[in-house]
């Protein structure tokens, strides 16, 4: 291999505290062994261990000082828990918009509390196979609060995936031509999340900025539907499903 | 009726009898899982011993031995204001269940006919009887004997599936005595006919222009007043002049001839029950003549099972139901009820409903009886207590359950059944108004034209004529009927199900309407 052509990669400068103190080069010259003595015993009195012992453990990485970060959310909610109720009388995807404001702390984590608004129009049906609407209309809205606790794998990184669960609360209304049904029922969700941020490295806080991304959330509010109507026809009583979220938020210092 | 059948001296002779009565029928019949005789006298096991049960024998509620209406042939006789009469059985029948004299049974599978007929004859029963449909046979007591003797000779043998008495049923007709309407010349009935605006039948039959076209409903009942002739019994009824009608079957008299030959006490006037149910279903509308009707453009397929007395078995039930399936009936209407269901009768209906139909009964009149506690412990009559049935309760002119009207556990929904028939508003009375006739047996004379009557037998054909107007829409299966008539009832009473008023009254129009996701 021809020396010249051999990359040589650039030597980075250690830190002062990083290296032992390399031994001087080169040998004693006559005449100085007294002196030079003295300075021995002093050197070896103040000098690191001796090759073979551990060496001190390098310092652990600055931790990066909580932040926290506010935004707007828009996607779509499909009930797939109770999809042939749901499908019946509305079909389509509820649309969604809401707000989220969440806090990353303990280098991993971040809890996020998200609050969404959709409302679905649809009719009321005859329950023939497939069912058929009536021309009555019918209007669903959806109130889900989610409080999540994510882990981040790759808090420091341009995209930074999580993955979290938590409690949520949804508020319901189901309404057509003066009668209406509702509730406000406890549950549960999953999600899955890909958040674009800016990278920062360890110890510095990240420069406040937009950032976005997008997330999966599975929810599930159990026996949250009466048993009246399409729902307790088709013996589905769960008004959670997945939802698609776009998720653009402006982050802030501590 | 088997207890007006005279003695058989043979079992072989009796059963080809039998065979040739039964011919007709069977050759016209299709094909079901439940044929009728078997040549060899093999029944198909299966079903279940049930203890034998007493029946609710509770008659018309109208003094006996008066009027019971308004007759124009003779003029000053009043409609006497009806007072509860105490339970009592029928004269010439005892209130147990074997009245009629014989028990039915299911032979194990794979017994022969001649070991069946052998084993009837050890047990000095008098004939064996298969039904004609249904896979069940009936045997009769013979004279000094017992039903409940019997019963426990036949259930001791090997060859048995199971025995079991045959309990009565009975119109579900609360009275008081039907009330003959003046119409005036000018004004149609249905402007008084409270209970249809009611139910929203306007805006439903505005919603749904088939009016029920190509529905079959079968009215189970004591017969129709549907033939061409041109006397009693075989004339039409007054406003079924355009009704369609498809053949039927009388299982009292086992001939093709379901024509209502009324029921009432022996002897007395007679009322024409399934005449009256079948013209809340359907009678003719827009033709100037009475009144409407739920369904009008239904065809209706007359099955008689109650006799002159208002009163039949649940094993005539049970074929009732099981031909009308084979007729291509889609709702099947019962007006009548007994206490204690019996095997037939349960399997007949849970094939039927299996088999697509919707099943509408009468919740009884018995809930100011003693009757409903100690019979029928609480809960509504048999057929209608069955899961596959939809047990229909009567409301009153202001929207309460009928004090008469059974209620229970087993209560589904509420119809207009009517109160104490009496006046409420001038020309309208606490009643159904429909159409029907009085027959006079001492006379021979029958009056046709418009009545008041009350029950839940009345109540019971608004729930049928409503179902089949849900067919038409496509909702073709039975428990999508059930839950869009229950889901749309407008609630009565204590908010939700309730053992009194159950869902609800029937709202025809809300069930066009639709349903929504919760609601």
């Amino acid at each position: 291999m021809d020396r010249s052509r051999r990359r040589r990669r650039p030597t980075r400068p250690a830190p002062a505290s990083a290296d032992p103190p390399s031994r001087a080069r080169g040998g004693l010259r006559a005449g100085q062994a007294g002196p030079a003595a003295a300075l021995l015993l002093l050197a070896l009195a103040a000098a690191p261990p001796a090759a073979g012992q551990p060496a001190d453990p390098p310092e652990a990485p600055p931790r990066t000082p909580p932040s926290w970060a506010a935004g707007l959310r828009a996607g779509l909610f499909d009930m797939t828990n109770s999809p042939d109720a749901y499908d019946a009388v509305f079909g389509d995807p509820m649309p969604r918009l809401g707000a989220q404001l969440e806090l990353d702390a303990l280098r991993r984590w971040r809890f996020a509390l998200t609050l969404d608004y959709g409302t679905v129009d649809g009719e009321r049906v005859l329950l023939t196979d497939p069912p058929r609407g009536t021309g009555v209309d019918e209007e669903l809205t959806t109130l889900p609060l989610h409080l999540t606790a994510a882990w981040r794998f790759r808090p420091r990184a341009a995209w930074d995936p999580y993955l979290g669960a938590g409690p949520s609360l949804l508020d319901w209304e189901d309404e057509s031509e003066g009668t209406s049904e509702g509730g406000t029922d406890t549950g549960g969700s999953v999600v899955l999340g890909l958040r674009r941020q800016r990278p920062s490295p360890p110890g510095v806080r990240r420069p406040g900025g937009w950032e976005w991304g997008g997330e999966l959330r599975w929810s599930t509010f159990p026996g949250a539907l009466p048993d009246e109507g399409a729902a307790g026809f088709f013996d589905e009583d769960d008004p959670g499903g997945l939802s698609l979220t776009f998720v653009a938020l402006r982050r802030f210092g501590p | 009726m088997t207890s007006r059948r005279a003695p058989r001296p043979a079992f072989a002779s009796a059963l080809l009898a039998a065979l040739l009565a039964a011919a007709p029928a069977l050759a016209a019949a299709d094909a079901t899982r439940e044929r009728g005789p078997r040549g060899e006298g093999v029944v198909r096991p299966g079903g279940s011993e049930r203890p034998a049960t007493a029946p609710a024998t509770i008659l018309h509620r109208s003094p006996g031995g008066e009027p019971v209406a308004e007759l124009p042939s003779r003029p000053g006789r009043r409609a006497p204001r009806a007072e509860p009469v105490a339970l009592r059985a029928a004269p010439g029948r005892s209130a147990t269940s074997t009245a009629r004299g014989h028990v039915v049974v299911r032979f194990a599978d794979g017994v022969p006919g001649w070991q069946a007929e052998q084993l009837v004859a050890g047990l000095g029963a008098r004939a064996l009887r298969p039904a004609r449909f249904g896979a069940f046979a009936r045997v009769e007591v013979a004279p000094g004997d017992t039903a409940e003797a019997l019963l426990g000779r036949l259930r001791a043998s090997r060859s048995v599936a199971w025995a079991e008495a045959d309990p009565l049923v009975h119109a579900a007709y609360a009275g008081p005595a039907a009330v003959r309407a003046a119409a005036a010349p000018n004004d149609p009935f249905f402007s008084r006919q409270w209970h249809f605006h009611r139910i929203g039948l306007e805006e439903a039959l505005a919603r749904n222009p088939s009016d029920g076209a190509g529905v079959v409903v079968a009215v189970l009942d004591s017969g129709v007043a549907f033939g061409d002739g041109a006397t009693f019994p075989t004339r039409r009824g007054v406003d079924l002049e355009g009704t369609s009608f498809l053949p039927g079957f009388d299982f009292v008299d086992d001939d093709d001839q379901p024509f209502d030959e009324g029921t009432g006490d022996p002897g007395e006037i007679r009322f024409g029950h399934g005449t009256f149910t079948a013209s809340v279903i359907a009678a003719t509308i827009d033709n100037g003549v009475a009144g409407a009707s739920v369904a009008p453009r239904v065809s209706i397929l007359p099955v008689r099972v109650l006799d002159t007395d208002g009163f039949g078995t649940f094993s005539g039930v049970a074929e009732g139901i099981r031909f009308a399936v084979a007729r291509g009936a889609k709702v099947i209407n019962m007006s009548l009820g007994g206490a204690g269901g019996s095997s037939p009768i349960a399997e007949a209906v849970a094939d039927a409903a299996r088999a697509g139909v919707v099943l509408v009964a009468a919740a009884g009149n018995e809930a100011e009886d003693e009757a409903f506690g100690d019979e029928l412990e609480n809960d509504v009559a048999f057929p209608a207590r069955y899961p596959q049935v939809l047990a229909v309760g009567a409301t009153t002119f202001d929207d309460s359950r009928a004090a008469y009207s059974n209620f229970g556990p087993s209560l589904d929904l509420m119809a207009p059944g009517g109160g104490d028939n009496e006046e409420v508003v001038p020309g309208t009375r606490d009643g159904v108004l429909s159409t029907s006739f009085l027959f006079d047996p001492r006379t021979g004379e029958a009056t046709y034209g418009g009545f008041w009557a009350t029950g839940t037998s009345f109540a019971s054909p608004h729930v049928a004529g409503a179902a089949a107007l849900l067919v038409t829409l496509g909702v073709d299966d039975p428990a999508a009927v059930r839950r869009m008539l229950e889901v749309t009832a407008s609630d009565l009473a204590a908010p939700g199900f309730d053992d009194a008023t159950a869902h609800g009254l029937l709202d025809a129009a809300a069930s066009h309407r639709g349903i929504g996701f919760t609601f």
